[in-house]
């Protein structure tokens, strides 16, 4: 009796721990900034920290979808170039009206469901592994915006686009908001809607899918569509707040980032499991450790080693768990 | 006479997370004997074969092979020659025959290089010496079913095996193939390896085995000459109730023909000129030997393959099934033959699997979880499906109760024409029996009409009205009636009478 009540708090502690271990982590990781570098915890710094983790973050929402169907996107780096770099030069053929910066935002959007509808279409109807169709936009994407700029940079020349970016509400940085507002969106297609539902399905039995009546191809072409609407809604709000996009530098390793938050949040590699709830923590883990490597003065140059580590390190967490 | 005792358990018991799934059992082989072992799902048959092959530890009892008390792991019990071929074949598809068959015991010759002639050379001795006409360099993915399971068993001979345990090795086998094997078997035993026999098929145990090993709730409820019991008897031990009628009386078919099929062709040619009607309120069998087509015809006509030539009519009315979906809007649904990879999603919750396919119904813009969980209740209900709740994952549920649930999900879509693709395969007899059942409650309360595939004749003959044999894509014939036997369906399924 004893033993079994034992093994059954252990049982519920467990499934907390896997439930909420992510949101027990970030709080760990938040009071052991705040012990070694006590202007880390400075509301300013916080609402920083929140601010740029929007980026990647809602990028890794629309992986998150991608992956949850069993898929992989390697290409959002290079598009969030691209789409940014589209937005600025047709608010800038448009003229500096609100009027121009609606329309640019809108064929931003445009252009970001066509890719993913095309890369979507690639890797379901055409049969080529998602590895390989989004790595091959990650290379075209990347070439288009330096041949454009030839190496340069896109500069917005409106100042109502630049201001966008840098505006607050409510005294809280508007890509923040944006953020959270999106991933409470996605985190209700993903959970309560028929799409989400099947996205499940797809990526944890494609066949058992199909033989359900599923149209298993629009389903994974979908969560595409979703990836490129989330890199378009990050490409527009982090280049007007740059007020420009650099043809080489900007969106770099942004893949490596939003592949990292899904995972760290739980969402498995081969598919069918995952939530926005855990990536969404596990954007923010990985915007806390970047803030306190520059804190602590580790070198830049490491800090991609110290997100790799983690990545495989979540993986391997993940792996044990299991048994 | 003096019996060589290979391999003896000792009260041996088994928990998993504190439930005990074995309960102090003795059992003893010996050489040259074959064993048939029997059980219900979950019976703990499968754990203690893994025992007795050292790929788990037992929490109490001792373990002595060859007389001698021995602790075992998966190594060791392959140098003693106890060879487990589990349940999912363990073969390498894109490999050749030989590659397979010495795969991880490789030859080499000087300088660490394989010696492939040798091997090649080795696996030509061994397919021949059971009687195989399967090329050593042929690649596996090219094999049938039936063939990868014998080249499975010459896998397992070929490390020396003195205790060879097959855990369900029929499961895909036709009745002929079933044959081939048992006189591999037989020739085994001449050579003086034992054999332990697991499998659902109580007539195949009954025919192989010299001694049958009945478990029941993780105890040794018989042990004895297999002569010395009638299926009958071996069944109701293994449920340990009385076992009414396996099969519920036939339903009396109204005329009114539902679907009609005409020269019906696949795109991929392996189903060529079907031509058969169904009428309401029947279960139509289809029987042939695996590789018959009776398969791909069932998923060409709900739109799982592509069809090229032929008449479908429904009602009346002539129609053209693409998709899954178009055939599901029809009415149509497909039960399908592997369980595990097209039926279940085994990740997801039990009532996620329920209301899959029928999600319209659930969802208003947002999906009503209530009502997703009501409708869990309906069909545990209905169907007896045993649960811990809705949010049990489908694959911690035993074979019999995996199938309900797929059942109803197809249910569920509110569908009068069922095709049931071996829908009791790998389910214990109990199972079996509800699921007779519950396709004759489902004509009797929704004036629904099945069409059943099986490669077991006894079933068949048993649940079916009529029964379309299959061979080579093509009908062989449709027998009903005083016909409906199984010397008829033999001889339609193969081409060749038993004298001849």
């Amino acid at each position: 009796m004893r033993r079994d009540s034992i093994k059954k708090t252990g049982g519920r502690f467990a499934e907390i721990f896997s439930k909420y271990g992510i949101v027990i982590v970030l709080i760990g990781l938040v009071i052991v900034s705040g012990i070694l570098s006590p202007s880390f915890l400075k509301l300013r710094n916080i609402l920083n920290i929140f601010w740029q983790t929007s980026y990647v973050g809602i990028i890794a929402i629309g992986v998150t979808f991608v992956m949850i169907a069993g898929g992989i996107d390697l290409s959002v780096g290079s598009m969030v170039a691209l789409l940014g770099a589209f937005a600025i030069t047709t608010v800038n053929a448009v003229g500096d009206s609100y009027l121009g910066v609606f329309l640019a935002i809108l064929a931003t959007l445009g252009l970001s469901v066509g890719l993913g509808f095309a890369t979507g279409v690639a890797i379901t109807k055409g049969r080529i592994p998602a590895f390989v169709v989004t790595l091959g936009g990650m290379a075209i994407y990347r070439s288009l915006v330096l041949n454009f700029a030839n190496g340069g940079v896109y500069m917005s020349n409106s100042m109502k686009y630049s201001s966008m970016g840098m505006s607050f509400v409510l005294g809280m940085p508007l890509p923040m908001l944006v953020f959270i507002g999106y991933a409470l969106l996605a985190h209700i297609i993903l959970n309560n809607t028929k799409f989400g539902r099947y996205i499940f399905a797809v990526g944890a039995n494609e066949t058992a899918s199909f033989y359900s009546a599923i149209n298993v191809d629009w389903v994974r072409t979908w969560t595409y569509v979703i990836s490129g609407i989330s890199v378009a809604i990050s490409g527009i709000l982090l280049s007007s707040m740059m007020g420009s996009v650099s043809s080489s530098s900007t969106g770099n390793g942004f893949e490596l980032d939003a592949i990292a938050a899904a995972v760290i949040g739980g969402t498995s590699l081969s598919g069918g499991k995952g939530s926005i709830f855990g990536t969404f923590f596990g954007a923010l883990i990985l915007g806390v450790i970047n803030n306190m490597l520059v804190m602590l003065n580790v070198a830049v140059y490491l800090q991609g080693m110290v997100k790799g580590l983690i990545i495989i390190g979540a993986v391997l967490l993940q792996n044990l768990s299991k048994e | 006479m003096n019996e060589e005792v290979i391999l003896e358990t000792r009260g041996v018991s088994m928990e998993f997370s504190g439930v005990r799934v074995l309960h102090s059992v003795d059992v003893k082989f010996t050489r040259g004997k074959i064993y048939g072992i029997v059980g219900e799902n979950g019976a703990g048959k499968s754990t203690l074969m893994k025992i007795v092959s050292g790929f788990l530890q037992p929490v109490e009892g001792e373990i002595f092979v060859y007389g001698k008390k021995t602790t075992l792991n998966p190594l060791k019990a392959k140098e003693l020659g106890i060879i487990l071929i589990p349940q999912e074949l363990n073969l390498v598809d894109t490999l050749r025959v030989y590659e397979n068959i010495f795969l991880g015991n490789e030859m080499k010759s000087r300088f660490l290089f394989l010696d492939k002639k040798k091997m090649i050379e080795e696996s030509k001795r061994l397919v021949k010496r059971f009687g195989l006409n399967i090329s050593p360099l042929q690649f596996v993915y090219r094999l049938s079913p039936a063939q990868k399971q014998l080249i499975e068993i010459v896998k397992a001979v070929s490390k020396s095996a003195r205790l060879l345990i097959m855990d369900e090795p029929t499961s895909a086998l036709s009745e002929r193939e079933v044959k081939n094997l048992f006189n591999l078997i037989r020739r085994m035993k001449e050579e003086g390896i034992t054999v332990i026999f697991i499998s659902h098929r109580l007539k195949e145990v009954k025919e192989i085995a010299d001694e049958i090993i009945v478990l029941r709730d993780g105890r040794k409820v018989y042990e004895g000459r297999a002569s010395g019991l009638t299926e009958k008897e071996i069944a109701q031990l293994m449920i340990g109730r009385h076992l009414s009628e396996m099969y519920p009386e036939k339903s009396i078919p109204k005329g009114e023909i539902v679907l009609k099929v005409e020269n019906f062709f696949s795109a991929d040619g392996s189903v060529k000129n079907v031509s058969f009607d169904l009428r309401k309120g029947e279960i139509l069998g289809f029987y042939g030997l695996v590789g018959s087509g009776r398969t791909e015809l069932m998923e060409t006509l709900v739109g799982i393959r592509r069809k090229s030539a032929g008449r479908v009519t429904l009602h009346g009315a002539e129609v053209n099934i693409t998709s899954p979906d178009e055939a599901k809007k029809l009415g149509i649904v497909y039960l399908p033959e592997d369980r595990k990879t097209a039926g279940i999603v085994p990740i997801l919750e039990v009532y996620k699997n329920i209301t899959l396919m029928n999600l319209e119904k659930y969802s208003r813009f947002l999906l009503k979880k209530d009502l997703e969980i009501e409708a869990f209740r309906r069909y545990k209900e209905k169907f007896s499906i045993v649960s811990r709740g809705p949010y049990q994952l489908v694959k911690t549920l035993s074979g019999g109760n995996q199938q309900k649930v797929v059942i109803s999900k197809l249910v569920d879509t509110g569908a009068r024409i069922f095709i049931f693709d071996e829908p009791t395969r790998g389910v214990d007899v109990n199972a079996k029996h509800q699921i007779y059942h519950i396709i004759r409650n489902l004509i009797d309360e929704f004036d629904a009409t099945f069409i059943v595939v099986s490669s077991e004749l006894p079933e068949i003959i048993g649940i079916s009205n009529r029964v379309v044999v299959m061979r080579n894509g093509e009908v062989a014939g449709i027998v009903e009636g005083e016909g409906l036997n199984e010397k008829n369906l033999i001889y339609l399924a193969t081409g060749v009478s038993e004298e001849g």
